[in-house]
């Protein structure tokens, strides 16, 4: 009688510890937590907003340290043929003012000519590319500075 | 390996803030001699917290400041009671197993949210530059120059101070708050309904969460915040609208709907008048607490009109296109088609299938219990009626409209009827277990 009380409450624990292994499987522990361990943040946002597509968060941040561009200045931003609200509202943009030295176009298919001869409006600006320079492009992407 | 501490350091940040100031040990004094477990003592304390932050943004508060504050209170306050809660949680094996499957499945969110940070749509249009605002320590006034200035900022002011309060700081440490409220609410629930049946409880908060996860929603949405409030909302309703002290409580409880969305004021009124105009206590007293309970929306309105210099909904009440409703033709055309996508939105969001499923059994079948239950299907028609009215009174694209915002209204409330599921499954357990005793 002990033996076989002694068993149930031994299945009972069985049960609990698969039923936990299980759980972790279905959530993904190990992997979710090896992803976390194994790419830092950064590496995990470019993946979710892309480096070049999406909302282009690599090419943006990287850019932006590339060219030494201060924390408390936003380039002007503008993502054509891809409508997406922006990766602007994550990079603490409050106590930021706009700068007109620099441009980002992102997420652009078209004829790269046909982009350096238009007037387009950017954050209630109107900008002309013709006086600005092509500092970065990488893919769809283009970094434009204001020439002196 | 840092991020990862880091992650389980916010656990613990959440379990000691929120053991303070209801506990195990002090609800006597507030709720005489209900059951109460940690899961429903950590969603009070959450409901009281959201009330303070509410208090905080707008008397422009530093975050940090308030956290140390919190910190002190709370570690100072528990520190009289951990030795009770380790010989609480070490006294039975039960509550330990429970604990342990508690921070397992919160470890797992956790760690589910940590590896997709993608912020979807709604997110990075206005509610991230909302989180921000605070997070830049910038004044409730500037809400007014940012994009939908309209829209409650509860969401966005808990979500920054957690963000701010972190070890790393990363933007998605504000959210596991979202995810914890998330578990705890379904914790509480469902161990009101299953106290001594371990097994029985975990599979079916398993199958909850099965059933309600949904990563989009936890990408800067708002949504779980709502559904995990109607949940506490539900879980309470038992005994908080038998007396007048517990009927203010549960206003309290419901307060925090009507700062998270626009929707969530009409959800104060569906989902707490209801228990109000229910309750046994007497006319004289009823009248006082509706009263009560009317003037918290009154004070929104002022805050948000005179303090913080907006207030709206995303089209206007009265609108020209209702005329159009006076057409039978068209009013039936967007019945039917509200119809179509309440039907996709309830396959979408899986819960809603368990609770149809649940009413239909409990109505015919169980009718001695359901008188109990009667103000659930009064809710749950007031609650459908309600979702019909928004979309027959839009005036912008109704199909655009359904196809990107109906299944998020409908998932809200679906977490609210779960103590009929959970009632009806108990009901099911004993009576399989009784005719097993029996042969």
């Amino acid at each position: 009688m002990k033996n076989f009380k002694i068993n149930l409450s031994l299945n009972k624990y069985i049960i609990f510890i698969f039923f936990f292994i299980y759980v972790s499987q279905v959530f993904r522990i190990p992997y979710n937590f090896h992803v976390i361990n194994q790419r830092n943040y950064e590496s995990r946002m470019h993946i979710a907003h892309g480096n070049c597509d999406k909302e282009s968060y690599g090419f943006i941040t990287a850019t932006s340290k590339e060219f030494a561009i201060k924390k408390n200045e936003a380039p002007l931003s503008l993502s054509l043929d891809h409508y997406s609200p922006e990766i602007w509202g994550l990079l603490k943009p409050h106590k930021k003012k706009y700068n007109k030295k620099y441009i980002f176009i992102l997420n652009y298919f078209g004829n790269f000519n046909d982009l350096k001869n238009k007037t387009i409006s950017m954050n209630d600006h109107m900008i002309n590319l013709n006086d600005y320079s092509l500092a970065k492009k990488f893919g769809n992407c283009y970094f434009w500075i204001k020439n002196d | 390996m840092i991020e990862i501490f880091s992650i389980l350091f916010q656990l613990l940040v959440f379990i000691i803030i929120f053991s303070f100031p209801v506990n195990l040990f002090n609800k006597n004094l507030l709720f005489e001699n209900h059951y109460l477990g940690i899961s429903d003592c950590y969603c009070l304390n959450i409901i009281i917290h959201l009330n303070l932050f509410l208090i905080c943004s707008f008397l422009n508060i530093d975050q940090r400041l308030y956290f140390y504050i919190l910190i002190a209170l709370s570690l100072f306050f528990n520190i009289f009671f951990i030795k009770k809660y380790i010989d609480y949680i070490l006294s039975k094996k039960e509550i330990l197993v429970n604990f342990t499957f508690f921070i397992l499945i919160t470890i797992a969110l956790f760690g589910d949210l940590a590896s997709h940070l993608k912020l979807e749509w709604d997110a990075l249009s206005h509610w991230v530059w909302k989180t921000t605002n605070f997070y830049e320590n910038m004044s409730i006034e500037n809400i007014k120059n940012l994009r939908f200035p309209y829209y409650p900022h509860l969401g966005p002011y808990v979500w920054s101070f957690f963000w701010k309060n972190s070890i790393l700081e990363y933007e998605y440490f504000g959210r596991l708050f979202y995810v914890f409220l998330y578990i705890v609410s379904i914790f509480s629930i469902v161990n009101y309904f299953f106290r001594n049946s371990n097994l029985n409880k975990f599979i079916i908060i398993f199958f909850i969460i099965i059933l309600s996860f949904d990563r989009f929603l936890f990408s800067g949405y708002q949504g779980y915040l709502l559904f995990s409030i109607l949940i506490i909302v539900s879980r309470f309703s038992f005994f908080l609208n038998k007396n007048f002290k517990y009927l203010l409580i549960l206003i309290i409880i419901g307060h925090p709907l009507m700062w998270i969305k626009d929707e969530g004021l009409f959800y104060y009124f569906i989902f707490i008048f209801p228990f109000i105009l229910m309750s046994p206590i007497d006319l004289r007293k009823k009248m006082f607490v509706l009263m009560l309970a009317l003037i918290l929306p009154i004070i929104q309105y002022y805050l948000q009109k005179y303090y913080m210099g907006v207030f709206g909904f995303q089209a206007e009440i009265i609108n020209d296109s209702l005329k159009q409703n006076l057409n039978l033709k068209i009013l039936f055309s967007k019945i039917f088609l509200i119809s179509k996508f309440m039907i996709v939105s309830i396959i979408k969001y899986k819960l809603w299938i368990i609770n149809l499923l649940s009413f239909t059994i409990m109505f015919f079948f169980f009718k001695k219990i359901n008188i109990n239950l009667k103000i659930f299907y009064v809710i749950a028609f007031i609650n459908l009626s309600f979702l019909f009215a928004v979309y027959i009174h839009t005036p912008y694209d109704l199909k655009f409209l359904l196809t990107v915002t109906l299944d998020r209204l409908v998932f809200h409330s679906s977490g609210f009827y779960l103590p009929i599921v959970l009632i009806l499954l108990k009901k099911l357990l004993n009576t399989s277990y009784n005719s097993r005793s029996k042969t």
